[in-house]
């Protein structure tokens, strides 16, 4: 290209790369005194791009330094002869280690043995290693080498090549990311404009630095059609818009000739002719002043590290993140994405919330008066909750959730954290949502299952397919159970039997099953309802039953009916929170009371309420509509909310009570059922209510275990599932609620409180009042009543009786185990703590394996109709962990 | 490139013509490759194409043979009328007891020399009678012919063998990584023009000779009905100008030939 490209001169602090095609890209340069990485496999022309970097700061008088660590000094100098004299004065640092002598050589610092000296001066033969003295190249030896040559010569560029080869050489006793990381903090620290090359196997893997660094060059390689096709892209530049299209080009000349005029696909990777399209896709709106970043996850983790600082409680946003997590390591890249625009919009709406709640009062202690400030700085900018359009490939996503996810204090510091001032304004939505959140995740499932047509037919199930094979499917439920209660699996056995004969439509049914419990509440309701009692009751073979029964019984139905009684009562207030889950919601009644707990020390907030209150009512009137679809629309609002996600994210869950509405009225049973499959997702949440106040910390950080060992199954909504069977309990009174208050627009929140407040408080407005409102009531509760278990244990007895199911009944046996089984499974994960297991093992893995162990004993103890329904095995699970 | 360049590399010719005019010339001299391949992609002959193109320009050549015994390998290109008997043979097959001494072969045994060899090693790891190939012992081997030898071509053939049978090495990642490293940087300063052959690592996996050779070839072969079709591709190339393109490849009497 032409080497007289000047960068564009409004690009203040903009640094020129010197491959005039990739400055464009990056609207003018670099931005300096930070770490960048070149990401590629090899023969891309990473150290080429690094080269001319290093050489442009020649050509400008800069003094540079280029650190090599996988090509001798001797071969950079004759392999790139072709960027002409500029190399010759760039200076450079043999990084290589000697040769390893095997013999006992005294070991000296490569720092206090070698010097960088310009290229000009590198020998064309090799550097013999001594014989004498091996030199050590070590992590710390380069860090002190570079500390002091760059106060030495004042260097203003460096290259260090390559970061994958320092990691592999470099960092004996280290671990390799974690060295990666300290060395790019070390970088960062430096305030050098840093170039990393890092090399990578695949075109599309992912290494865990780029997440590091502040942006990221991306060159990739791909055999298209027999012919060989590079091409360049950048991944991730924070505080800049920049090109996010790939354009090809091809190593030649100096350097990097970059097409700018031919874009190439990033799924298909043809080319796509765009003749006329603006050059640089701006990433983020304009904003006033505050640097935009390109990476979703930069501007999430910077606003959550925030919040963070001033000690909000940004459980809710973990766990959305979590979800998104989980459902990324599912291959669920839509519903990570749903995921990401609510953690988002949490995060948003906490700022907002914390802002308004500050303003009389800014915070004086030192880092958190910074952080109300950036907080303040962010709002002020016309910020939007931007929605990740483009996601890294799975594995990259993954990777960078986990990094956010890292940014985030696992520890339910919620429920010491008095912060929870969020309860206050409309964060007092997000941190009950926050608690909610699993239940959300579930929402995300169902909207992608599509829960409502599921519902009326086995079709539904076919939705669930996102799960994969209904065998899938019934892992997620399962995992509900297990997280939640236990007892629902049993349910779920006792079930099977029953439905026995549909035992190949079971499978559908029982992916639908999951889809209607979040559905459920509001459109399955009313349609099935009639059928779905009976079926479950009867156990027919009906259409309407199966997807009720066998599908909600493997997993929910039967849980439904037996805990939602127990649960109605406590639960109804959660049922805000799940709202927009509509199963979610009647866990979050369990896990309300966890939550509520933590929520108390919020609602001294609530003074706030006022202003939290209105813009939750917007926000639900939004969502609710979104309720509705659930299925589809779920995430299409949040990606069209993104500016608005904060409230986007509530609203939908207040909606999805209000779809709930319909719901109720149907019938309680039908309800029940629905809420039990939502329950099934919720139960975990009862656990943790149980466990502890802080439920949504601690599903976090089962998630994160999730997100290690995310288990291919979609199912890692399921985990969240899991959360859902506390829900269930208020669902059963919910259902009764239900029946009175399915006039209510609100399903979940009249489900919800029916039991608690009462039909009295107002869908929108009054969800949060409820919600403060039972909190207590709900701390009450689970203190009395033994939030979690205890209840739980006892519901399901009860509404088995109600139900009349013997087989369900059964299966409340068989919850009793069924905990038990999510415990041994869990205990796997997490002994500890029953909440990261039904987050974590959404994935569908502890389910499974719960079934797995509990087929075989399992069924004899729930009963002989365990053994009949093909579920058989997920329901043996239990009933064998229960003996 | 031209002869007027100080800064002009040494070629190496590979053996193969139609390889070297994709490599523009050859291999750059002094420096270590990777050539990775399935199974009977046609690795080894490019190894030994490549040595004994070496001999025919009166170089000292080594070959490592990991995967086959010297013995194998001589029957294996009786066919193809080539003439090993000065190709020096470290024989590093860990069977390699078992195996009659083929006369044809100049071989240098590992195990006795080695033996010595570790008891000087700074922290000797394996036991005194195990007859084991380590990347440690290749690089002392090669440390103690060199001395008086110096060889201008080396395969490896393979260091994935290398790897699997060095168990120690391979619980010890580090200590692999630094091995390998350890073993190209000395080929690499003895000025030996070396090929390294691998099997080609799992997806996402990068190995460190994948790091540290300067150049990657990769051969593969696919079915179509009943006939293969072998296809050759420079992966990368470090400074050299190269056909990046895939290119076919058949295996004659004359070993292999690019078109």
């Amino acid at each position: 290209m032409t080497v007289e490209h000047a960068p564009d001169p409004s690009a203040d602090g903009r640094v020129s790369t010197g491959t005039p095609g990739l400055d464009a890209m990056l609207e003018g340069g670099l931005v300096s005194r930070r770490p960048y990485l070149i990401v590629g496999p090899s023969g891309t022309g990473k150290t080429t791009l690094a080269l001319r970097f290093l050489c442009e700061g020649v050509r400008h008088g800069e003094h540079v330094l280029f650190v090599t660590m996988e090509e001798p000094p001797n071969e950079v100098r004759v392999n790139h002869r072709g960027l002409g004299e500029d190399l010759l004065g760039v200076d450079v640092f043999d990084a290589i280690p000697d040769i390893m002598r095997y013999e006992r050589v005294p070991f000296k610092d490569i720092a206090a043995v070698r010097h960088a000296a310009p290229f000009a001066e590198i020998p064309l033969e090799i550097r013999r290693s001594p014989e004498l003295a091996a030199v050590e190249v070590t992590m710390t030896g380069l860090e002190q080498m570079l500390r002091t040559e760059v106060v030495r010569r004042n260097y203003s560029r460096v290259v260090i090549d390559s970061l994958t080869a320092f990691q592999y050489f470099c960092m004996k006793g280290f671990d390799p990311v974690a060295g990666a990381q300290a060395f790019l903090r070390f970088l960062s620290d430096l305030k050098v404009t840093t170039l990393l090359t890092v090399e990578s196997p695949l075109e599309d893997a992912d290494t865990p630095e780029r997440t590091l660094a502040r942006g990221e060059i991306r060159l990739f390689r791909w055999e298209l059609e027999g012919r060989t096709v590079r091409a360049i892209g950048v991944e991730k530049f924070r505080g800049s818009s920049h090109d996010v299209r790939l354009h090809p080009y091809r190593i030649g000349g100096p350097g990097l000739q970059v097409n700018l005029n031919v874009t190439i696909s990033r799924d298909t990777r043809q080319i796509i002719e765009e003749p006329r399209l603006p050059e640089v896709a701006p990433t983020i709106p304009a904003s006033a002043g505050i640097e935009s970043s390109a990476s979703p996850f930069d501007s999430l983790a910077e606003e959550v590290r925030d919040l963070v600082l001033i000690g909000a409680e940004v459980g809710a946003v973990r766990t959305e993140i979590e979800a998104a997590l989980g459902a990324a390591a599912a291959g669920e890249i839509d519903r990570s994405r749903g995921h990401i625009s609510r953690a988002q919009a949490l995060a948003l709406d906490l700022s907002d919330a914390l802002r308004r709640r500050m303003e009389e009062s800014p915070p004086v202690a030192p880092g958190v008066a910074e952080a109300y400030q950036r907080i303040v700085e962010r709002s002020e900018a016309a910020r939007a909750g931007i929605p990740p359009t483009r996601l890294p490939p799975t594995q990259a996503l993954q990777i960078q959730l986990e990094w956010v996810l890292s940014t985030i204090p696992r520890a339910p510091a919620a429920v010491g954290t008095p912060m929870v001032e969020v309860p206050a304004g409309s964060s007092a939505r997000a941190v009950v949502e926050g608690t909610a959140a699993p239940s959300l995740a579930f929402e995300d499932r169902e909207a992608e299952v599509p829960p409502p047509p599921a519902l009326s037919a086995a079709p539904a199930g076919t939705p669930h397919g996102p799960t994969g094979i209904p065998s899938t499917a019934e892992p997620e439920a399962p995992f509900p159970a297990v997280e939640g209660k236990p007892s629902e699996p049993v349910e779920t056995l006792s079930e099977p039997p029953e439905s026995t004969t549909p035992t190949p439509s079971l499978p559908t049914l029982s992916p639908e099953a999951l889809p209607q419990p979040a559905n459920a509440p509001a459109a399955a309701a009313e349609p099935f309802r009639g059928t779905p009692g009976e079926p479950g009751e009867s156990g027919s073979p009906a259409l309407p039953v199966p997807l009720l029964e066998a599908p909600s019984t493997n997993a929910w139905a039967p849980p439904t009916e037996r805990l939602p009684p127990p649960p109605n009562e406590a639960e109804p207030e959660r049922a805000l929170p799940p709202q927009g889950w509509s199963a979610p919601t009647l866990p979050g009644g369990p896990l309300p009371t966890p939550r509520r707990k933590t929520r108390l020390p919020d609602e001294p907030a609530p003074p706030a309420p006022g202003p939290a209150s209105r813009p939750l009512p917007s926000a639900e009137r939004d969502r609710r509509p979104p309720l509705p679809f659930r299925g589809a629309e779920p995430e299409p609002p949040l990606s069209q909310l993104p500016a608005r996600s904060a409230s986007p994210d509530r609203p939908r869950t207040t909606y999805a009570p209000v779809p709930a509405p319909a719901a109720p009225p149907p019938l309680r049973e039908q309800a029940a059922a629905s809420r039990s499959a939502g329950s099934g997702a919720v139960q975990p949440p009862p656990s943790r209510d149980l466990a502890s106040g802080p439920l949504a910390v601690r599903q976090v950080e089962p998630r994160k275990a999730e997100g290690t060992a995310p288990r291919p199954p979609g199912t890692g909504s399921p985990v969240v599932v899991a959360a859902p069977p506390p829900t269930f309990v208020p669902p059963l009174v919910a259902p009764a609620s239900s029946a009175s208050t399915p006039p209510s627009t609100e399903p979940a929140s009249a489900l919800g409180r029916e039991s608690p407040t009462g039909m009295g408080s107002a869908p929108s407005a009054p969800p949060k009042r409820k919600r403060r409102a039972s909190p207590s009531p709900r701390k009450k509760a689970a203190a009395a009543v033994p939030t979690g278990t205890t209840p739980l244990v006892p519901a399901p007895p009860s509404d088995t009786a109600a139900a009349a199911a013997a087989s369900p009944r059964p299966a409340a046996m068989s919850v009793g185990t069924a905990p038990e089984v999510t415990t041994d499974g869990g205990a796997a994960i997490a002994a500890p703590k029953p909440k990261r297991r039904a987050p974590r093992k959404r994935t569908a893995p502890t389910v499974v394996r719960a079934r797995a162990g509990a087929i075989p004993s399992a069924e004899p103890p729930p009963k002989a109709e365990a053994p009949g329904a093909t579920p058989a095995p997920s329901e043996s699970g239990p009933p064998n962990e229960e003996p | 490139m031209n002869a007027a360049d100080p800064l002009a590399e040494r070629r190496v010719g590979t053996g193969i013509p139609g390889l070297d005019r994709m490599l523009g010339g050859g291999l750059v001299a002094g420096r270590p490759f990777l050539v990775t391949g399935g199974t009977g992609s046609g690795k080894s002959l490019l190894g030994l194409q490549f040595l004994l193109e070496g001999l025919r320009h009166h170089e000292e050549v080594l070959l490592v043979a990991v995967d086959e015994p010297p013995s194998e390998i001589m029957e294996n290109v009786r066919s193809f009328g080539w003439d090993l008997s000065q190709v020096k043979t470290l024989d590093a097959n860990p069977g390699t007891r078992a195996i009659k001494r083929n006369m044809a072969v100049q071989e240098i045994r590992t195990m006795t020399d080695l033996k010595s060899m570790r008891d000087l090693s700074q922290d000797t790891k394996r036991g005194s009678d195990a007859e084991e190939i380590s990347i440690q012992s290749i690089q002392l081997k090669l440390r103690q012919q060199m001395a008086d030898k110096p060889f201008r071509r080396v395969v490896v053939d393979s260091i994935t063998s290398v790897r699997r049978f060095t168990i120690k090495a391979s619980a010890d990642p580090q200590a692999e990584r630094t091995e390998i490293q350890s073993l190209l940087r000395f080929l690499s300063e003895s000025g030996v023009t070396a090929l390294i052959t691998a099997t080609p690592s799992d997806p996402g996996v990068l190995t460190p000779e994948e790091i540290l050779t300067r150049g990657e070839i990769l051969l593969t072969r696919k079915w179509v009905g009943d006939r293969s079709i072998r296809q050759l591709k420079i992966v990368r190339m470090r400074g050299a100008a190269h056909d990046p393109e895939r290119r076919p490849f058949v295996i004659t009497n004359q070993g292999i030939v690019l078109g």
